[in-house]
């Protein structure tokens, strides 16, 4: 059998990856980077950056309904 | 309201916005920023419980890290790529093909669509260009694209980090050297999410020990500034230009964003209030008058010992007005896998930095709803705090 990519050997990594087997110290210590990146996130909501980038993605997604070639539409 | 595609897009953007957040150091990338609200939010609307997510966040954080050891240092960022934009979908894509329960095929797959998103320039960050901002964005949006395209059938390259066009040689072309067996070393037993390190200040990062002795000073030692004649820091040599010269603008700084790149500010500004927040990068400590008096009396010199660039050495000593001479000093920089932070001191810059946009009434169910996630909590009942005030 070939040597398994490593493509397939992250995969495997991921599909054994059981809760109950993480050491519990590194459980807390990602539940505290959670909750910083969250805090990170918070702190910034009311930034010149935040309103802008707010503005441009909901008039993206403003008016839903493109055309999908070939396709029928999803309300079909 | 978001899609939840453009919710990353945005949530990731805003954890980067004040370069506030996590690092892997050895590769550079901000790494939980995309990261979280991926999870959570996927998390969320898949209905599963608080474990399944911190399962899928240590996979993206630990192939997200385990992604750029392939290749030396900043080799990536040289090139003029954001290592957060580039490396961080991998590990994305696994970790929403976890919440989507996706077989090992449909995993690998995902990796290798992933690939095709990855994207993120280092172009415009001296200008403070915000594109910055959200390359974890970027990184969680390939990620969770990846997924689902793999969840539903669409083929992918099978050698994504392999591949003559895979993710090495496609970033630092064909002759790039890979330490291919790094990739994998030690993946599953050997955690390097360990490294990851949380930043206590929203400063340079250069800065912190040094930081965190004078916050010391004032706390452990009962410092006032009058209390001092002189302070002299130490800095690693490479240092001095990014904290302590020229000195007419280090030590008068013109303006806000210019103080936190000023040792002279930073340390008078840890002296007299105890500690280093956002609050403590505005435009009102420049203009206090205790700390702009006590800034003058503030110097330099260069420290032999100092671990420079691979940890960020430090100290201070200070003279004090009654004839004592306090000195502090530490080769590794809080935060760093040497002085990991307290679990009291990341909840304590989580309040403040939650402070600034909710109520306390807010603040602390937001804590309570993520610690409970490795318990009986859910992401929905994080997500469901974190709308409007």
């Amino acid at each position: 059998m070939a040597e398994p990519t490593i493509a397939q050997q992250y995969a495997a990594f991921a599909d054994d990856l059981r809760f109950e087997t993480i050491p519990v110290f590194l459980i807390e210590k990602a539940s505290l980077h959670i909750l910083d990146t969250i805090g990170c996130a918070i702190a910034a909501s009311r930034t010149d950056y935040a309103s802008s980038m707010l503005a441009a993605l909901t008039r993206l997604e403003g008016g839903s309904g493109a055309t999908a070639i070939g396709q029928r539409k999803c309300s079909d | 309201m978001l899609g939840l595609r453009d919710s990353l897009l945005f949530n990731g953007g805003l954890a980067n916005t004040l370069d506030y957040d996590d690092t892997y150091p050895p590769t550079l990338n901000h790494i939980s920023g995309g990261t979280v609200p991926l999870v959570l939010a996927l998390g969320a609307r898949e209905g599963v419980q608080g474990r399944d997510v911190l399962t899928a966040y240590l996979i993206a954080i630990e192939i997200g890290a385990h992604v750029g050891l392939g290749v030396t240092g900043n080799a990536i960022m040289r090139r003029g790529f954001s290592p957060t934009g580039t490396l961080n979908g991998f590990g994305n894509a696994l970790a929403a093909g976890k919440l989507l329960g996706l077989d090992r095929d449909a995993l690998a797959a995902a990796q290798g669509i992933a690939l095709t998103m990855m994207s993120g320039s280092m172009e415009g960050i001296k200008e403070g260009a915000w594109s910055k901002r959200f390359n974890s964005g970027l990184g969680a949006v390939a990620g969770l694209t990846a997924a689902m395209m793999a969840a539903e059938g669409v083929h992918a390259p099978s050698r994504p980090y392999e591949g003559d066009a895979g993710l090495y040689r496609l970033l630092l072309g064909p002759e790039a050297t890979v330490d291919w067996p790094a990739l994998t070393d030690g993946l599953g037993t050997r955690w390097a999410f360990e490294s990851v390190a949380i930043k206590p200040f929203p400063v340079v990062h250069h800065a912190h020990t040094i930081i965190d002795c004078a916050i010391r000073l004032n706390r452990e030692d009962g410092l006032a500034p009058d209390d001092i004649e002189e302070i002299t820091v130490r800095v690693n040599e490479r240092q001095i230009p990014l904290l302590c010269e020229p000195d007419a603008d280090r030590r008068h700084p013109p303006n806000a964003h210019a103080g936190i790149f000023s040792i002279y500010h930073l340390v008078a500004t840890a002296v007299v209030r105890g500690r280093m927040t956002l609050d403590e990068c505005e435009e009102e400590a420049l203009q206090d008058p205790s700390i702009r008096a006590l800034r003058d009396r503030i110097r330099y010199e260069i420290d032999p010992d100092s671990l420079f660039p691979r940890y960020f050495s430090g100290g201070l000593s200070a003279r004090l007005r009654d004839g004592r001479t306090i000195r502090r000093y530490d080769p590794h920089h809080l935060g760093s896998d040497k002085r990991p932070l307290a679990a009291d001191t990341v909840i304590e810059k989580f309040l403040r930095n939650a402070g600034r946009r909710y109520d306390e009434d807010r603040v602390g169910p937001i804590v309570e709803a993520v610690m409970a996630l490795s318990g009986d909590g859910a992401p929905d009942a994080v997500m469901a705090l974190l709308g409007a005030p």
